[in-house]
């Protein structure tokens, strides 16, 4: 037997007999869909610019990249590595991992291309971005020098580029990717501090600007006319550092690793296809769960069966203290924002958002009791839908603790607004009907209903993708409301209306809960 | 040195979280000779086989296939070519035919021998895959797919075979021939590792065993004597008690 010594020939050989076995498609079929964007580009790329310029041009303005450019470029930085923690650019299918990676094929040269494609696409993605945005901020007359526009474009392509590089570290090595994860509230905290920073005058602005690659990659934009290429060039060294370990660390990577993102990939694709993100979310977070991964609370088990699912959940939340962290912090942290800025009803809307987060992050029982019904029903006594009315007592209890706590921080301080105490009230109130809300969000599982298929399937209105995201929407938007129209109302009008306020939130929370117990729209 | 092992395990642990899946598995294995893993419904056997494979990163230990460490590369290039592994369920393409794993295989091992096509042929038809030689996977039986992922791990010279549940989804007359190939192995200087639940079969191929519970090695030696003591302490799964 001829056993072939040369490594990178064998790999060469192996992808010669698979193409032998799935011949490519022709070059014109290849260039179809170049075929397809040029001619979309030509015919409707007027109509893209328009709109990009009209919808950017009071969003994305030279003052706005340089206050909010540095923390979303760090975040942007973080999310694109974090990726590398459940995929990453090189994922290969579940039989590659058994039998390529299985082989005595060197692994560096069976991932060179994958890794080289992840950073072509990351530069792409990134060049898009980095256009769309300067389409945004040239835009309105504004206009911008030829030099700085090509100059950010480069540099937002460099942050792409860094970031999927360093995605590539994340996915090949525990102790990057454990790194990553922990620094990662730091890291928003950092992004938040540095748009106060950012916004506090000139040495703030220098600060944000010089402080890393994130600020070095907006300087075309917001730096000084010697600063900006200086920075560009450091961005470019930094990324060129980053990416030359990335190549030389690429085939470090274990096989456990890349079989936890091979089945994740098979697992989100399949998903996909029946349109089901629950189960996209799930399989790709799956890669870091390991199956007794959390922690175990212990709580003792009560008196009464009618708190047994409450039971259940407290020990679910006790056993997942991160998550029960981020839906305080969220909870608390959003009727600040509401009550700080009682007056902007956007900044209201948003703090109820985030209550709505926080609510959701606590759901995670009722989701997976949605997922299986079959489970409920052998497990439990109750109807489904008294089981799902009691999976949404501890994210209540949790919300309208952590809502009070700040509502109470608030009066302390003196930060109330006018009609301060009423609007406190109203805010902490409306919590348990934006928890009902985001109940009757998370029972419908992660998967479009057929019967909304169906009737998308024949709309002749061209509104399918409407009628799709208002079904999405529904009920986030409903908790905005009515987080939101309470608060902002007292503290226009004043207190006079309180108490019909306060019987609309009400009767709100007794309809929710109502709908949210409907035997008949329950999962089976 | 000819008397080495091929397979040298030294404190191999693994862990999933607070669960200790394995730990501190000791294990030689030398060329020509079988070692059954044996042991209940999560006892660690096939974590031993995977964390053993390269499948698995080990939490504390280490493994050397013919010196190599199969967790860390280049080095684990060499250990993968003296390793054949066949997993409890076949990982196969689902748009290639059993023919084309084996050339696939026979490729990514660099068997690339003007023989190659005959001897795909002999093993096809020894283990009764002839007739389905252009079939692919998703019109096999679970049996047959075994068998074609059997096939793989054959068609390749490896110095170490290792199986994970080879018996399950193949019918008695199957289990027979699985155990004469194995035994041809070993005739050849190959080494056996094994799980199985199967007595009846490891009877036939292994010289020693080892019991594992809860991770943990339960006893070790040869076959038959672990055999006895694991029966008369009812430690058995499967047809052993």
């Amino acid at each position: 037997m001829a056993v072939v010594g040369d490594h990178r020939r064998q790999v060469r050989e192996v992808r010669t007999w698979w193409r032998a076995v799935h011949p490519s498609p022709s070059l014109l079929k290849r260039l179809e869909p170049v075929y397809y964007v040029a001619f979309t580009l030509v015919f409707l790329g007027p109509f893209f610019y328009g709109t990009a310029s009209t919808g950017l041009s009071e969003v994305a303005t030279p003052r706005a990249v340089a206050i909010w450019g540095p923390s979303l470029a760090l975040a942007g930085l973080l999310a694109l590595m974090r990726w590398g923690a459940v995929q990453g650019p090189v994922v290969f299918s579940v039989p590659d991992v058994a039998q390529l990676l299985g082989a005595p094929l060197r692994r560096a040269d069976l991932v060179l291309s994958r890794l080289v494609r992840g950073l072509l696409y990351g530069a792409g993605g990134a060049a898009v971005v980095g256009a769309l945005a300067l389409v945004g901020i040239a835009s309105d007359h504004r206009g911008i020098a030829a030099g700085r526009g090509a100059g950010f474009i480069v540099a937002v392509t460099l942050l792409g580029v860094l970031g999927v590089a360093g995605s590539s570290l994340v996915q090949g090595s525990r102790r990057w990717d454990g790194a990553t994860r922990r620094a990662a509230w730091p890291i928003f905290l950092i992004a938040a501090a540095l748009v106060y920073v950012s916004s506090s005058g000139t040495t703030g602005r220098h600060v944000a600007l010089w402080c890393g690659p994130w600020g070095w990659a907006v300087q075309p934009i917001a730096g000084g006319s010697g600063a900006w290429p200086i920075a560009v060039a450091l961005l470019a060294v930094v990324t060129a550092g980053v990416v030359v370990l990335a190549v030389v660390r690429r085939g470090h990577c274990s096989t456990e690793r890349h079989m936890l993102r091979a089945e994740a990939r098979g697992g989100a694709v399949a998903a996909m296809y029946s349109l089901n993100a629950r189960y996209v979310g799930r399989s790709l977070t799956g890669v870091n769960a390991g199956p007794t991964g959390g922690r175990r609370a212990w709580l003792r088990t009560p008196r009464s069966p009618r708190l047994a699912i409450a039971w259940r959940d407290a020990v679910a939340a006790l056993s997942t203290p991160q998550r029960l962290g981020e839906a305080l912090v969220l909870a608390a942290g959003g009727t600040l924002v509401a009550l700080l800025n009682a007056d902007h009803p956007a900044a209201v809307a948003a703090g109820a958002l985030a209550t709505y987060a926080g609510a959701a992050r606590l759901l995670e029982p009722l989701r997976a009791e949605t997922d299986k019904p079959s489970r409920a029903r052998v497990l439990l006594r109750a109807p489904m839908g008294r089981i799902l009315v009691q999976h949404a007592i501890v994210p209540g209890v949790v919300v309208v603790v952590a809502a009070l706590a700040a509502a109470v921080g608030c009066a302390v301080a003196g930060a109330l607004p006018d009609h301060g105490g009423s609007a406190a009230a109203l805010a902490v109130l409306a919590t348990p009907a934006i928890t009902l809300c985001a109940g009757l969000s998370s029972r419908r599982g992660g998967q479009l209903p057929a019967s909304l298929m169906s009737v998308t399937n024949t709309d002749t209105t061209g509104m399918s993708g409407a009628i799709i995201i208002g079904w999405i929407v529904a009920w986030p938007l409903l908790a905005v409301v009515l987080g939101t129209l309470p608060v902002s109302l007292i503290v226009t009008h004043g207190t006079a209306g309180a108490p019909q306020l306060v019987a609309l939130l009400v009767v709100a929370a007794i309809a929710l809960t109502t709908a949210l117990s409907w035997e008949r729209f329950a999962p089976s | 040195m000819p008397d080495d092992p091929l397979l040298q395990v030294r404190g191999l642990t693994r862990s999933y979280g607070r669960l200790v899946g394995l730990e501190r598995l000791d294990l030689d294995l030398r060329a020509g000779e079988c070692v059954a893993l044996i042991g209940a419904n999560g006892s660690g056997k096939s974590t031993a086989v995977r964390t053993i494979a390269g499948l698995l990163e080990p939490t504390d230990g280490s493994v050397r296939i013919c010196g190599h460490d199969p967790h860390v590369e280049p080095d684990a290039e060499l250990a993968r070519a003296a390793l054949a592994l066949v997993p409890d369920t076949p990982l196969l393409y689902d748009d290639i035919t059993v023919r084309q794993h084996l050339e696939l295989v026979a490729l990514t091992h660099g068997v690339v021998d003007e023989g190659v096509p005959d001897r795909i042929d002999e093993l096809l038809e020894r283990l009764g895959l002839s007739s389905r030689a252009d079939f692919l996977p998703a019109e096999l039986s679970r049996g047959m797919g075994q068998k074609t992922g059997l096939a793989c791990a054959l068609i390749r010279p490896a110095q170490l075979l290792m199986l994970d549940e080879p018996v399950v989804g193949l019918d008695p007359p199957s289990q027979t021939l699985l155990a004469e190939l194995l035994v041809d192995a070993k005739e050849r200087g190959a080494a056996v590792l094994l799980t199985t639940h199967q007595m009846r079969f490891a009877d036939g191929v292994a010289d020693r065993a080892i019991l594992l519970g809860e991770g943990k090695v339960l006893d070790r030696g040869p076959w038959r004597d672990v055999r006895a003591r694991a029966a008369k302490r009812g430690w058995l799964p499967g047809d052993g008690q």
